[in-house]
């Protein structure tokens, strides 16, 4: 009797958070499925079953929107992106966490304060700057947005994440011998890898599917990343949604593969940087 | 003397030839920038366009044409940020409603100068085609395309089935095929609103137009008198906001595309809107809904000036030629545009599933025209083509409180004294 109210009790509370996640997984499935109709079995039904799967869609799509180059250059940006938010959260959340001096208050403030300016009232004054300093529609385009897109919120995992550890183990190295640099990238470094990872995700996933200064930087089709090929599928009056749907497909692939990577940690860390915080 | 009259005869010849070689191989020269919507594999419009386009380059291989692509969804926004940022391209693509904004800040010259030079490209357009670029009695852009922005489609197995013998020559008969539609179990007249365009511009805008004429709308736009709150007007929204009953319910959740799977799937027995979609039903439909169906003009309503001729039809989007453009690079640019909008294009656009701006050659062979196309170019061929509100009105206006606020009424949320005030007054703080 006890084990069946147990198992009813599970049941309970098992079904629905099922149902919930059927809701989050079914617009993959769908995606994935949708991808391998064609145009005519979609306009019919959007919802229903490819009656034989069409894999030409991907071949298509891949030609259609210059796959090739689109990915190249949205590997580039998100590699040189990642490294650099990398490298410059971690210095600055670490000496923003470790030490107090003057001015610390202030870039911790303007840091903060960028996060709360949307990014639309940013493209036409970044346009402007760009064309001035000279490197619009240059493969140096999107790159330094980027950076200065995530840092904010890198910055401030970071440094809460930080605050959770203990200095004895600075102490320590600092006794024996270890100068700053040492003591941040060597001893420091590995202890944060669970916020790092969580950094990884979230900017290569932001740079990954960023659209807006895409869009409106980069001109050349040798420069454009995969969001801008995703438009390529719609033209003045129609939509060729099942080739859409197989470049989305495509295009999903690596940030997964990012995440199956980087997801055990990416908790551990958002927790430790949030309730720390 | 006749040994005299050979050489001199075969000296002007050899001139001749080499003459005319040396021209041809000099050929047009220069560069230019085209900021487009036309994507390269797309259909419509864009494969008319980039077919006519490697034709150019082919024969013309000195001249140097950067093509810069941008979705037609995205297009404005970018369009907007080089304007401010002041990167115009050399030629671009505009709507009617931006070509005030660009004329007046002197980035484009007036087109009509350059194309009334030349004799055979003035003559290649069909009447009215400049309607939509012309702005203070200039002509300023090129035109490509000249659409209906409505048309009604019906599947004709659903009107016998539900006893209709035909395509309603009124609106009275319009509304009473509905209640039969309806009756039978099926949504009358599918309606796809989510992007708020579709209901003013595709349908509504042809439907004020049973009710006014075009001499009421330019005194409108032109702030001559007529306003959004005379009566006529005001019975024009009340008839629309009485069709909608035989919408869709989820008319203002679904968009476009949602709208013709309605169709599609027999759900649905018709839907008014722009010929575009008469190209999109000869590539999507399924067959045996394709075979059934058929086009006609939107019905006149009884009592009212209009005629089911009048139709909210125009070229919408026209090329336009930045100001810096200049000597051979605009010899160049102008014989580009001259190539797809006129000539071969018209023809070969005809094929593709859409009427450009220009006339098709005499010789053309209509029968290899797609049945329910040829069907539309027929009727195409019979409207009075009148102006598109949101080509011509502010974009404040046109694009902005007429599309919100149809999207109320035909929701039953806002009234049509309501809609007419609130719309007369926007048009006033713009004008």
């Amino acid at each position: 009797m006890k084990k069946w109210k147990r198992w009813g009790a599970n049941l309970l509370v098992n079904v629905p958070i099922m149902i919930l996640s059927l809701t989050c997984i079914f617009p993959v499935i769908w995606l994935l499925y949708s991808s391998l109709k064609t145009d005519v079995e979609f306009a019919r039904s959007p919802i229903s079953l490819p009656a034989v799967p069409n894999f030409s869609n991907y071949v298509d799509a891949f030609k259609r929107a210059s796959f090739g180059t689109f990915t190249i250059n949205s590997v580039f940006n998100s590699l040189i992106s990642l490294v650099l938010v990398l490298v410059l959260s971690f210095t600055l959340g670490y000496l923003l966490s470790r030490y107090r001096f003057k001015g610390r208050n202030l870039i911790y403030g303007m840091l903060m304060a960028a996060m709360m300016v949307p990014i639309y009232a940013l493209i036409v004054p970044l346009f402007i700057q760009e064309k001035k300093i000279g490197i619009l529609n240059t493969r140096w385009s999107l790159i330094p947005v980027y950076v200065a897109m995530e840092l904010p919120m890198s910055v401030f995992l970071i440094d809460s994440y930080m605050q959770g550890i203990s200095i004895d183990m600075e102490e320590a190295a600092a006794i024996d011998g270890a100068g700053l640099l040492k003591t941040m990238f060597v001893i420091m470094m590995p202890l944060c890898k669970p916020i790092l990872s969580t950094v990884v995700i979230l900017t290569f996933m932001h740079v990954w599917n960023e659209f807006a200064f895409a869009q409106v930087l980069i001109s050349k089709e040798a420069l454009k990343t995969i969001p801008i090929g995703l438009t390529y599928f719609t033209s003045q009056y129609m939509t060729s949604y099942t080739l859409l749907l197989a470049a989305l497909a495509m295009a999903t692939l690596p940030v997964l593969v990012i995440y199956l990577f980087f997801y055990n940690k990416i908790m551990e860390g958002m927790m430790a940087g949030a309730v720390k915080g | 003397m006749k040994k005299r009259t050979v050489i001199l005869t075969m000296a002007m010849a050899m001139t001749m030839i080499f003459g005319t070689t040396a021209m041809a191989e000099e050929g047009l020269s220069g560069k230019f920038t085209l900021f487009h919507f036309h994507e390269e594999d797309g259909g419509g419009t864009s494969k008319a366009f980039w077919n006519a386009a490697h034709k150019f380059m082919e024969e013309n291989p000195n001249v140097e044409i950067d093509f810069q692509f941008t979705d037609s969804n995205n297009y404005q926004e970018k369009l907007t940020a080089l304007m401010a940022g002041d990167e115009l391209p050399d030629i671009w693509l505009t709507k009617g409603d931006m070509l005030p904004t660009f004329a007046d800040a002197e980035v484009i010259q007036a087109a009509d100068q350059y194309i009334s030079a030349d004799e055979d490209w003035a003559a290649a357009y069909v009447d009215g085609a400049f309607a939509d670029t012309t702005y203070d009695g200039t002509q300023w852009g090129v035109p490509f395309q000249m659409q209906a922005n409505c048309i009604g489609v019906y599947n004709q197995a659903i009107f016998e089935e539900c006893g209709i013998d035909g395509w309603p020559e009124t609106w009275t008969e319009l509304l009473e095929d509905c209640a039969k539609i309806k009756e039978a179990g099926y949504t009358p007249i599918a309606m796809g609103n989510k992007d708020q365009w579709l209901a003013e511009s595709a349908v509504f805008n042809t439907y004020a137009y049973k009710y006014i004429d075009q001499d009421w709308f330019n005194s409108l736009a032109n702030n001559e008198g007529a306003k959004f709150t005379d009566e006529a007007f005001v019975r024009a929204l009340e008839g629309f906001q009485n069709i909608a009953q035989y919408f869709n319910d989820d008319m203002n959740s679904i968009n476009q595309d949602e709208m013709y799977s309605l169709y599609y799937d027999k759900k649905a027995a018709m839907y008014f809107n722009g010929a575009w979609s008469v190209g999109t039903m000869i590539q999507n439909c399924p067959e045996d809904v394709l075979a059934t169906t058929h086009v006609g003009l939107m019905p006149a309503v009884e009592g009212e000036s209009g005629t089911k001729y009048d139709t909210a039809a125009g070229a919408g989007w026209n090329y336009v030629i930045n100001t810096s453009v200049q000597d051979e690079n605009l010899t160049a640019a102008l014989a580009f545009l001259k190539a797809v909008t006129t000539g071969e294009y018209a023809d070969d656009a005809l094929q593709q599933g859409f009427i450009s701006a220009a006339k098709t050659s005499d010789d053309l062979d209509m029968s290899s025209l797609a049945p329910l196309f040829a069907e539309y170019y027929e009727l195409a061929a019979q409207m009075n083509n009148c102006s598109i509100f949101d080509c011509v009105l502010p974009a404040e206006v046109g694009s902005g409180v007429l599309y919100a606020d149809t999207q109320q009424l035909i929701a039953g949320s806002m009234t049509a004294e309501d809609m007419a005030a609130d719309c007369q007054a926007t048009l006033e703080a713009n004008y």
